[in-house]
């Protein structure tokens, strides 16, 4: 009896050694699924960064709003072309501005702002919910095809536009007040076309001379 | 003799499963794989995406992976084995269909994908994707305004393991949740099927009968969704909202039975699928990795200027 229990004890080692050397799988660890990535990526976390590292620069080299304006109505082409991101296949161009003016008008969704007009064009700045993704791909800083999960690309937008409703939105509510001189940044979209008779631009940045 | 059986019944199996295609002559042949065409929408994103490749002198076939990923791989070996040489490529599950890219790109063949990402950007050669999140957001503020800011409804999503889905749900309640009084009493997968969409709306009627509106994350869930709707007598109190663009909701917009839905461009979309291709075999290799595609709102409103999957001309 012994011998044989020692026989199959033998049997087994020796079993053992031939899987240990040879095994008949492997187990892979699953690498991380968008489930996983997405609790990992912060885009709250990235909008920030973005806006104080690239975006809020990037204000200061924006071209000025009636130059735009001029280039559109000249050649749309070369203005969308030269100033404008488009990430992607569609008729929608963003583009990332600066200009001063007076504040016309308060309503509840928007101040109006008169400027150096071009063309009867009237511009406005957006104070109510802001949505779209015009403040993450104005600037053409933040690549889509760097995120394998367009989850995560997306969640970007959402942050940025709840810092546009947090950290510029409030002050410029309170502050402002027909006639009142302002100076302000910020994204706006254009379909292709002729311009819209009132711009509207999100605002990144408001300064009141 | 078990070994000969054996033998025997492989060389039986690899006759039956002769890879398809092999019989095209001098022309360099290219794979459309397609996640399912039991939705009219794929068969249209199919059809025009070899129609294309034809044109631009391939020859080209389809496969139809079921929504099956299993059914899928089996369509990219018998690709691989069976000489193509770039696939278009409309994938299952975003997570799962990546292996299958990697096995074709290890061996130098070219994947596009087209509609739908898989999650990873060092595999497929292209990504032509509808900017899904966006166009929902539209459809969100439509949503809005034509619901209003207070009341019930439900949302029937589509295939979870689409990124589409999400992005499409993401993107309508990063608008629609921004208005507390508006409530998502019901929220439930149909599987961008019109059947299940059907069923899945029967069951939310019965728990929510006061709902006013049904967003559905496709189509052919929000065709069902109506068809439920009116065999309930209640198509005039519950708002419809769909996304893609499919000829028969656009119809149904312009007969003012559903609001709205977003305009994807699949006949363009697996156009510049097949062109890339194209300019891939004859040498191009910087593509961008990721490029999406804008989705263009579809209402009551403005629904003369759409038909036949895009714009009129």
């Amino acid at each position: 009896m012994n011998g044989r229990i020692i026989r199959w004890l033998g049997a087994l080692l020796l079993l053992s050694l031939i899987f240990w050397f040879f095994p008949p799988f492997h187990i892979i660890r699953i690498k991380s699924g968008p489930e996983e990535r997405l609790a990992t990526f912060n885009p709250a976390a990235f909008a920030t960064d973005f806006w104080q590292s690239k975006l809020s620069p990037a204000c200061e080299l924006a071209p000025r709003l009636p130059d735009l304006l001029r280039l559109l109505i000249q050649d749309a082409a070369e203005a969308r072309k030269q100033l404008g991101h488009s990430p992607g296949l569609g008729s929608t161009t963003l583009f990332l501005v600066q200009g001063s003016g007076r504040v016309s008008a308060v309503e509840k969704e928007r101040i109006r702002i008169e400027s150096e007009s071009v063309s009867n064009t009237h511009i406005a700045l957006v104070t109510g919910l802001i949505f779209g993704n015009a403040v993450r791909d104005a600037t053409g800083l933040i690549d889509g095809s760097a995120f394998p999960n367009s989850q995560e690309f997306n969640e970007i937008s959402t942050e940025l536009n709840r810092l546009v409703e947090t950290q510029v939105l409030p002050g410029l509510r309170q502050v402002a007040a027909p006639g009142k001189q302002i100076k302000f940044a910020g994204c706006l979209e254009l379909e292709d076309g002729p311009l819209p008779e009132v711009i509207q631009i999100v605002p990144i940045k408001v300064e009141w001379p | 003799m078990t070994l000969l059986f054996a033998f025997g019944t492989q060389r039986a199996s690899a006759a039956d499963e002769k890879p398809a295609g092999t019989q095209a002559g001098d022309k360099t042949r290219i794979a459309v794989i397609i996640s399912t065409l039991n939705n009219p929408w794929f068969v249209v994103l199919g059809d025009n995406a070899k129609a294309r490749a034809e044109e631009l002198g391939y020859a080209a076939t389809v496969f139809d992976s079921q929504n099956d990923t299993a059914k899928e791989a089996s369509h990219f070996e018998n690709v691989i084995a069976g000489g193509y040489k770039a696939i278009l490529f409309n994938p299952t599950d975003a997570q799962g269909s990546i292996a299958n890219v990697r096995k074709a790109k290890e061996k130098g063949i070219p994947v596009f994908c087209i509609d739908r990402e898989i999650n990873a950007t060092n595999a497929a050669t292209a990504q032509i994707l509808s900017d899904n999140y966006s166009g929902c957001v539209a459809l969100g503020q439509y949503f809005v305004k034509k619901v209003g800011d207070s009341g019930n409804y439900a949302e029937l999503l589509g295939i979870v393991g689409d990124n589409n889905t999400w992005n499409r749900s993401k993107g309508f309640h990063s608008v629609v949740d921004r208005y507390p009084g508006l409530k998502m009493v019901a929220q439930q997968s149909a599987e961008f099927d019109r059947s299940k969409g059907l069923e899945v709306m029967e069951s939310i009627l019965q728990a929510h009968p006061e709902i006013k509106a049904v967003f559905c994350g496709n189509d052919a869930m929000a065709m069902g969704a109506y068809q439920a709707l009116v065999s309930a007598a209640k198509e005039k109190q519950v708002k419809v909202f769909g996304f893609d663009g499919a000829d028969d909701a656009v119809r149904l917009i312009a007969e003012k039975k559903i609001e709205a839905t977003g305009m994807q461009f699949p006949k363009m979309m697996a156009r510049k699928a097949a062109e890339f291709a194209d300019e891939y075999l004859k040498g191009k290799r910087n593509f961008q990795q990721k490029i999406p595609v804008a989705v263009e709102l579809v209402t009551q409103e403005n629904v003369a200027k759409y038909g036949d999957y895009g714009r009129k001309r």
